[in-house]
Formats: C-alpha cells, sequence, structure tokens
C-alpha cells in the first residue's frame, strides 16, 4: 500500500539501502551464497540419499515376493480361494493346475496331470475300503449304529467323485465368476477388497484346526479303547485293529496294510470336513458379490438416479443370479451329501449321548466331536442362507426410490427380486434359507424322541463293533 | 393451533372448550434455542418451536415407568429415562444402575454355579433341569439387556425422530392412545405374575407347614415350624456353599424376586414394543381409510408411502436390535410351557398344589399366547390398508398406490427371531401344533414314573 508519494518513496528505498555499510552488504551477499551452496548440497545429498533408499526397496528383500504387487489384491474370489484349492488338491481333491495364478484364464485341467493321477489312485483306495467296510456290516447285524462307517465312507467317496467332475468345470465357471465381477460397480477401497479374502480365509484356518483337535483327540480315545479291549500284546497292533477293523476283518495284520488304513482314515476325515468348508466357502463369495452390489446401491439411497443407472444394475444383479444358478448345479450333489450326512451323525451322536461314558476321554473326545459337528452345521446352514438374505436385501433400497425416477425398468427390477428365489439348493429338493435351519432342527428333535423309543443302552461300547466315525 | 393440539383429535365443541383454555392457561413459550444445534434435528421444520415431549403421545413417554422399574430390578441400566426428552437418555459403564446390574448378576450366577454342583452330585434329569434353566435363562436375558442398553439411546432418538410425522395432522390418535395401551397391558401382567410368584410362596410355606406337622404328629416329637428351616430346606443348594443366616436369608429371597421379574419382562418388554410399532401402523391404516370415498392427489398417496417406508425402516432397525431377546424368550416360553404340560397328569398332594399348579400353568400359556398374539399384531395392521387401496378409483389411481399395494402383499412385516421366524399368526398356530405333538410322545415317556404315584411324605 502506498502512503508516500512517489518522490519520497524512492528518497526512502535509498536511505534504506544507505543505511547498511559495503561491508555488511558484500557479507549478506556471501552469506547468501554460501546458504545457497549449502542448500544445494543438502539438496543433492537427501536426492541421493532417497534415491539409494529407493534402489535399496527395489533389489530383492530377505523375502521374495515383498514388494507391495504381492500385497494388493484385487478382491476377486479366484484369488481369495486359490490357496484353500491347493491344500484341497493335497488331499485328492479337485486336482485343477493353476489354482494360485492371478488369472483365472490359467487355470488347466488334464486327465494326465499328476494331481489327476492322485485324485484317481485315491478314489480306487477309498472304493476298496468301502467295499470292505459294507462286506463287514452286510455280516453282522444291522442297526442304526452299525451302518456309520457305510455312510461315512459312501460320502467321501460320492464327494470325490463329484469334486472330480467339478474339477472339470472349474476353469469355465472361474472364467464367467471373473467376467460378473469385473461388471460390478468397484470396491471402494483396498479393506473392501480383501474382506471377502479375510473371511475365507479365516474360516478355511478355524475349520482346519478345529477337525485336527477333533482327530487329535479322537486317537488318543482309540488309544484308550485300544488299551481296554485288548486283543493282543502289542498297543500299536491293538490301535490299528481297532480303528481299522473293516480291513482286519478279511485279511491278517501286516503293517503295510495298517499304514493304508491310516493313510485312508486321515484322508477320509479331512475330505469329510472339507464338504462344509467347500460349501461355506462358495457361500460367502456369492454372498459378497451380492453384498458388493447392495453396498453401491446403498450409496445412491433416495436419490434420483437415471433409467440407464437402473437398467445397469439390474443387469448386473441377473448376471450374479445366473452365477448363482451356475455354481449351485456344481456344487448341488456335495451340499446335498453334507446336509444329510450333518443331519445322519448329529441324530446318531445325540443317541449315543444317552449311554455312560466309559472313561473321561471318552467323554471329553465324544462330546467335542458333537459339539463341533453341531457348530460346522450351524455354520454352514447360515453362511449358505447368507446368499438368499442377502439377494432379498436389494428390495430395501429399491423401495426408497423416489417418485419422479420410478421407471419400468426399477419396477422390473424389483420384481424380479422380490419374485425370484435366488438360493443354493440341495439338488433343488430343498433351498437354503434361514427357514430351513429351524426345520431340520424340528426334524432332529422329531427323529431322538422316536429313536430314543428304540434305545438299548448296552450295545454301542462294544469291543466288535466298528469304531470309526 | 399449536399446544395441545399436536395430537390432533376428533374435538367435540365440550373438548375443544377445554383445550383452548388450557393454551390460555399455559405461560408464553419461549423462543427456541437455535443456538444450541443439538435440538434442531428433532424439528421438522425449523421454525416450529420445541416439541414439548411430555405432552407428545410417544413411544418413549409411554414406555418410561416399565423401564424405570426394570432399572429397580436391574435391568436394563440406562441413565435419564425420566426425562420427558428423549435425546437425554445415556448408557455408561459408571453408573449406580450398572453397578446394581452387575451385582445382581454375580449374585445369580453364584446360585446357579451352587444349584449346578448340587445337581451334579444328586444326578440331572429332565425334572430337576428346570431350576438350572431358569437361572441360566435369566442370566442370558440380563446379557441381553445391557447389550440392548448400549443400544438404545440411538435407537430411541431414531425413533422418537421417525413417530414425530405421526403426532400430528393429518394423522389421528386412536381411541386408546399410546400410553393407555402399554399401561394396560403391562399392569395385567406385572400383577398376574405378583400373584404368580405370591401363590408359589405360599404354596410353599402351607405345604412345609402341613409336612412338618403330620410328620412330628407320625413320629411323636413336638412341631416345629420356623424361617430358618423353611429356607434351609427349600434352597439347600446354596447353605451347602454358605452358612446360614437372616441376612442371606433374605437375600437370597430378594434374588429369586428379582429373577422372576426378569423373567416376566423379557415378555414385557417385546410386548412393548410391539404395541408401539403397531399403534403406527394402525395410524396409516386409519388414514388411508379416511380416504377411500374421496377424490385423492398423488402427492397424498406419496407421502403415505414415504411414511410406511420410514415405518418399515424403523421396525427392521429395532427387529436387528431386539432379536436375540425375541429367540430367547420364544425357547424360554416353550420350554416352560413344553414342562409344565408334562406335569398335567400328575397327582398332588394338597389342593393349594394344585390350585398354584393350574394358575402357573393358564398363566404361562396365557402370557406366551398374549405376547405373541401382539406380536402378529404388526404384522397384520401393516397390512390392512389394502383392503381400501385396492378399491380406490380409477381417477385415484397411480403408480404409488401401485406401489404402496406391491409392497404390503410382497414384503413381511413383522418382528422376527434372528429372521429364522416371523411373528405372526401362523407361526402361533404352528408351535401350538408342535408343543402338542411333543408333549403326546413325551407324556408316553413320563407314563411309568406316574404310575409310581406320590412318594412316601416323611422320608
Amino acid at each position: 500500500m502506498k502512503f508516500l508519494p512517489a518522490k519520497l518513496e524512492r528518497k526512502f528505498r535509498r536511505l534504506k539501502k544507505h543505511s547498511r555499510s559495503s561491508l555488511t552488504r558484500k557479507l549478506d551477499v556471501m552469506h547468501e551464497s554460501a546458504r545457497k551452496k549449502v542448500i544445494e548440497e543438502n539438496c543433492d545429498a537427501y536426492k541421493n540419499q532417497k534415491q539409494s533408499e529407493y534402489e535399496c526397496r527395489k533389489r530383492p528383500t530377505k523375502f521374495p515376493g515383498g514388494t507391495r504387487e504381492t500385497f494388493l489384491s484385487e478382491g476377486s474370489f479366484h484369488q481369495a480361494v486359490g490357496r484353500v484349492l491347493l491344500v484341497a488338491e493335497f488331499f485328492a481333491m479337485m486336482p485343477v493346475k493353476g489354482v494360485t495364478a492371478k488369472h483365472p484364464g490359467d487355470l488347466s485341467f488334464s486327465w494326465r496331470n499328476v494331481r489327476t493321477c492322485f485324485c484317481l489312485v485315491f478314489i480306487a483306495s477309498s472304493l476298496a475300503n468301502f467295499g470292505l467296510s459294507l462286506f463287514k456290516v452286510l455280516n453282522n447285524p444291522i442297526s442304526f449304529n452299525s451302518v456309520k462307517p457305510i455312510i461315512f465312507r459312501g460320502s467321501v467317496l460320492l464327494v470325490l467323485i463329484v469334486a472330480l467332475r467339478l474339477a472339470q468345470q472349474w476353469p469355465t465357471l472361474m472364467m464367467y465368476w471373473h467376467e460378473v465381477e469385473q461388471g460390478l460397480p468397484q470396491y471402494p477401497s483396498q479393506v473392501g477388497k480383501g474382506q471377502m479374502g479375510h473371511t475365507i480365509r479365516m474360516v478355511m484356518l478355524v475349520g482346519m484346526m478345529l477337525s485336527f483337535a477333533e482327530h487329535l483327540l479322537s486317537m488318543i480315545s482309540a488309544i484308550h479303547y485300544a488299551r481296554y479291549c485288548n486283543s493282543t500284546s502289542d498297543p500299536i497292533k491293538n490301535y490299528f485293529l481297532r480303528t481299522n477293523d473293516e480291513i482286519f476283518y478279511v485279511t491278517s495284520y501286516s503293517t503295510a496294510l495298517a499304514l493304508w488304513g491310516k493313510f485312508q482314515n486321515v484322508y477320509s476325515t479331512f475330505i469329510w470336513n472339507y464338504m462344509d468348508m467347500f460349501v461355506m466357502i462358495i457361500s460367502i463369495g456369492l454372498a459378497a458379490k451380492f453384498r458388493q452390489l447392495n453396498n453401491d446401491l446403498r450409496n445412491f439411497k433416495g436419490m434420483h438416479m437415471a433409467p440407464s443407472y437402473w437398467s445397469e444394475r439390474r443387469i448386473q444383479y441377473r448376471n450374479i443370479c445366473v452365477l448363482c444358478d451356475k455354481m449351485d448345479d456344481a456344487i448341488s450333489l456335495i451340499t446335498m451329501v453334507s446336509f444329510s450326512n450333518n443331519l445322519y451323525f448329529i441324530c446318531v451322536q445325540l443317541l449315543r449321548s444317552l449311554n455312560t461314558m466309559p472313561s473321561v476321554a471318552h467323554a471329553v473326545y465324544f462330546y467335542f466331536s458333537l459339539i463341533f459337528l453341531i457348530g460346522r452345521t450351524l455354520a454352514v446352514s447360515l453362511y449358505s442362507a447368507s446368499v438368499h438374505d442377502e439377494s432379498r436385501l436389494t428390495l430395501r433400497y429399491l423401495r426408497c426410490v423416489p417418485k419422479d425416477s420410478w421407471c419400468p425398468e426399477v419396477k422390473r427390477f424389483s420384481e424380479e427380486v422380490i419374485n425370484d428365489e435366488v438360493a443354493l439348493s440341495g439338488m433343488k429338493f430343498f433351498h437354503l434359507t434361514r427357514k430351513l435351519v429351524l426345520s431340520v432342527a424340528g426334524t432332529i428333535v422329531t427323529y431322538e424322541l422316536v429313536l430314543i423309543q428304540f434305545h438299548e443302552d448296552n450295545d454301542l461300547w462294544d469291543c466288535n463293533q466298528s469304531y470309526y466315525s | 393451533m399449536e399446544g395441545p393440539a399436536l395430537n390432533a383429535r376428533k374435538t367435540g365443541p365440550k373438548r375443544r372448550h377445554e383445550s383452548l383454555l388450557r393454551t390460555l392457561a399455559q405461560p408464553a413459550n419461549t423462543v427456541p434455542k437455535l443456538a444450541d444445534k443439538t435440538h434442531l434435528e428433532f424439528n421438522v421444520i425449523t421454525s416450529e418451536k420445541l416439541p414439548e415431549y411430555a405432552r407428545l403421545d410417544i413411544f418413549h413417554r409411554a414406555v418410561y415407568p416399565f423401564m424405570f422399574l426394570a432399572q429397580c430390578f436391574a435391568v436394563m441400566p440406562l441413565t435419564g429415562i425420566r426425562e420427558p426428552n428423549p435425546r437425554r437418555v445415556r448408557f455408561t459403564y459408571k453408573s449406580l444402575p450398572m453397578v446394581v446390574t452387575l451385582t445382581f448378576i454375580a449374585a445369580a450366577l453364584m446360585m446357579e454355579l451352587a444349584m449346578l454342583k448340587h445337581l451334579l452330585q444328586i444326578g440331572i434329569n429332565a425334572k430337576n433341569f428346570v431350576g438350572l434353566v431358569f437361572f441360566g435363562c435369566v442370566l442370558i436375558a440380563c446379557v441381553v439387556f445391557i447389550r440392548l442398553a448400549r443400544r438404545w439411546p440411538p435407537l430411541i432418538r431414531y425413533w422418537t425422530r421417525t413417530e414425530l410425522v405421526f403426532t400430528r395432522a393429518p394423522y389421528e390418535m386412536p381411541k386408546r392412545n399410546l400410553y393407555r395401551r402399554v399401561q394396560l397391558a403391562g399392569m395385567m401382567i406385572i400383577g398376574l405374575s405378583l400373584g404368580e410368584h405370591a401363590m408359589y410362596q405360599v404354596s410353599a410355606i402351607l405345604s412345609y407347614k402341613r409336612r412338618v406337622n403330620l410328620c412330628s404328629a407320625a413320629a411323636n416329637i413336638t412341631a416345629v415350624t420356623n424361617f430358618e428351616d423353611y429356607i434351609s430346606l427349600n434352597y439347600d443348594y446354596v447353605f451347602q456353599w454358605l452358612p446360614y443366616s437372616p441376612i442371606i436369608a433374605s437375600l437370597i429371597l430378594l434374588i429369586n424376586g428379582a429373577c422372576t421379574f426378569v423373567w416376566n419382562y423379557m415378555d414385557l418388554f417385546i410386548m412393548m414394543v410391539s404395541k408401539g410399532l403397531a399403534y403406527r401402523f394402525e395410524q396409516i391404516t386409519a388414514r388411508i381409510r379416511k380416504l377411500e370415498h374421496e377424490e385423492v392427489a398423488e402427492s397424498t398417496f406419496i407421502e403415505i408411502r414415504e411414511h410406511y417406508v420410514k415405518m418399515c425402516e424403523l421396525l427392521e432397525y429395532v427387529d436387528s436390535s431386539m432379536s436375540s431377546l425375541i429367540l430367547l424368550s420364544c425357547v424360554n416360553n416353550l420350554y416352560f410351557v413344553c414342562y409344565q404340560l408334562l406335569n398335567v397328569f400328575n397327582k398332588l398332594r394338597w389342593p393349594i398344589n394344585y390350585v398354584y399348579f393350574w394358575y402357573s400353568l393358564l398363566y404361562l400359556i396365557g402370557r406366551t399366547a398374549f405376547v405373541f398374539l401382539t406380536a402378529a399384531d404388526i404384522n397384520e395392521e401393516s397390512k390392512r390398508g389394502l383392503g381400501v387401496l385396492r378399491r380406490v378409483s380409477s381417477k385415484s389411481w397411480c403408480v404409488e398406490v401401485e406401489r404402496l399395494i406391491f409392497q404390503m402383499t410382497t414384503q413381511t412385516v413383522a418382528l422376527s427371531g434372528k429372521k429364522f421366524y416371523f411373528l405372526t399368526r401362523r407361526l402361533l398356530f404352528g408351535m401350538a401344533g408342535t408343543i402338542v405333538t411333543y408333549e403326546l410322545v413325551l407324556l408316553q415317556f413320563d407314563e411309568p414314573n406316574r404310575r409310581k404315584g406320590l412318594l412316601p411324605l416323611c422320608a
């Protein structure tokens, strides 16, 4: 702001300049240039330091794959489920190549692969084991409890065969899933992308740990049993005679057969648990897709949107429904086997709980396995029912559409959501919704009340009975 | 006219005169403190003065007496319930109600563990399991109520915000207002439950006295009946742990009474919430009924549908908060009804026992049915407007009517138990059928025990 006239201004300025002596002015200039040089040097040093740090980071670090790229995920189902399927492949289920690859286009199935051969060998061995079990059970009096080993091994065999067929279809299914995912509105943040993968990993981890604990407890309980029903003097031989009695019903004892029987048991237990985990994981994936769509609709709730927006969302919803149908066709048999299996085993175990337990180890193992069974059944039912629940949530956002944005597209969308029953099913006999959980619980109670009448207390801890559940 | 006429009611000439007198007698209302932003969100139009919550027909004012009574019995620890403004309701961990609740939970847990230890010694069977279930349910209910209390302040604020629109024209207040409805039903349940508890004590005391008199007459010794003996006999599982003293005895009686109250309060709470929600749906239906023979503009239907959607959203929010409580209450009622029905054909010793048994059985069945019917009322009320909507004349027909009909027919507007089942009339019918089926089977099991008859009196 000029508050002095121009002439006085100039005089004032000259006065200011003359206020400092030439020496101080020279010092100022030197100081200034020195300061600039120091800044530049520091700047260069700083730049060099940063450059070297960056190169340090870029160089291969102690952890291979420790770069940012490996931790970023696209949030796709194929990536989330990769490691889970890899673990299953070690247990001769679903022999698909390329499950841990980044893109589902790398998936392939071939009959000449090592994995497929291993799977076929294991199916043959399970078939032999099932045959032996059947032979033993048919040669003894049949009751509700005595068919337990047949049902166990039979369902494991069925699931193995279905999984082989599923492995053939898996590359096409994953490619279709990838297409549907690309079309959906994207996640707003990395946290959202990682959510589904995190849930899947947690479910798998908890499930596997609990089933491992249950298997350990069963081994301890079998060892106690072997001491109780000791037919020979060798405790290890007793143990194998107890747990693989269907093999030694027809042949005499040999170490190779015992090891084969043990290997068969461990793998069968894993597959029996993995059935439920697999259905849970597919349900989590499908429900996450519906949730992705619903979250986007929630952001625009009550706002005036163009008909093209609704048309786009309706088509995306339709795509997810078709995906759900395809997955349902692929895993329907597994779902049905899993549910029937759970129903039968809960009924049998509840019936056995009425007996007195021979020892504390038995009691601990028995109640742990019963609670694990009921918990796992409940978890499968609730996760698979979440697909149906999430698909219905869309209606909540459609009813808030204001009058001005109402168009035939929105009407068509809401009618579709209401009338179409989108849910996983068991061979289309029953649809997995929350109502089903209630009716299954009612069925179990009814069957128990009737079975308790036919219950006899003495024969369940019989030494001649097949132990393995 | 503002003020008391905020609840627009069809007033006759006499009533209008009275309300006029009332407004004149009031002091002039002060200017709303606009600087205080917290009040702004409750104003539908900011130029209006603050709603007087004490006079309004809102849910918070209807239920606060019962919630305060529950606080005295160590359930749902909230502060500021008695204030008219729902914003003052708060939940803090460091408050007196919370301390009382935690003390009660600790005491009930001790009684449950004592009973468990005692039963493990003498062997658990279906008959003595009921005590464990009773205390277990009460403890779980306390925890569920604490979690509900944590979510109650935002819930009641959202509720009041949504229902303020129903407190003014064109919505009319139904014949009995919400306060009176909740009071009537609540008083009935509390009165009957007090009667049941009193009769339980009377029956137990009389049986004890008669037994002591008869046994000592048979053994030729003098009869001694006193309070100490009675309590030690009835609550023997506690006195295995603790020594007897009159303080502990009265504490036990107090905790027992509080547990009975909590056991009843679960159902009372669900009934109050159901009545609150069904009341608003009834107002919507009444408004729709008024439009029957008139020519209605589309804007009216837009408004009605908007309010209906708001009520549905409120119901869903309340349902997500209360679902665990509803599930627990249903399981509780189902178990106790089945258990009591099992004893229907049992022989009892004295007439007072019969009187208590039948009163308690009928009270239990009546309470269960009443809570279910009240909750099913929400579903019924939400659909009652359909009859009128379908008869809307072609001139008034518009897209909004179609949307409203679609919504009413396709969506299940009801409370649920964690979305496993919806509380409708059909469910009550199904549950009754299931109970009868299970009873028929269970009564067969009990046949040999019943044939034994009464056990000898003086063991």
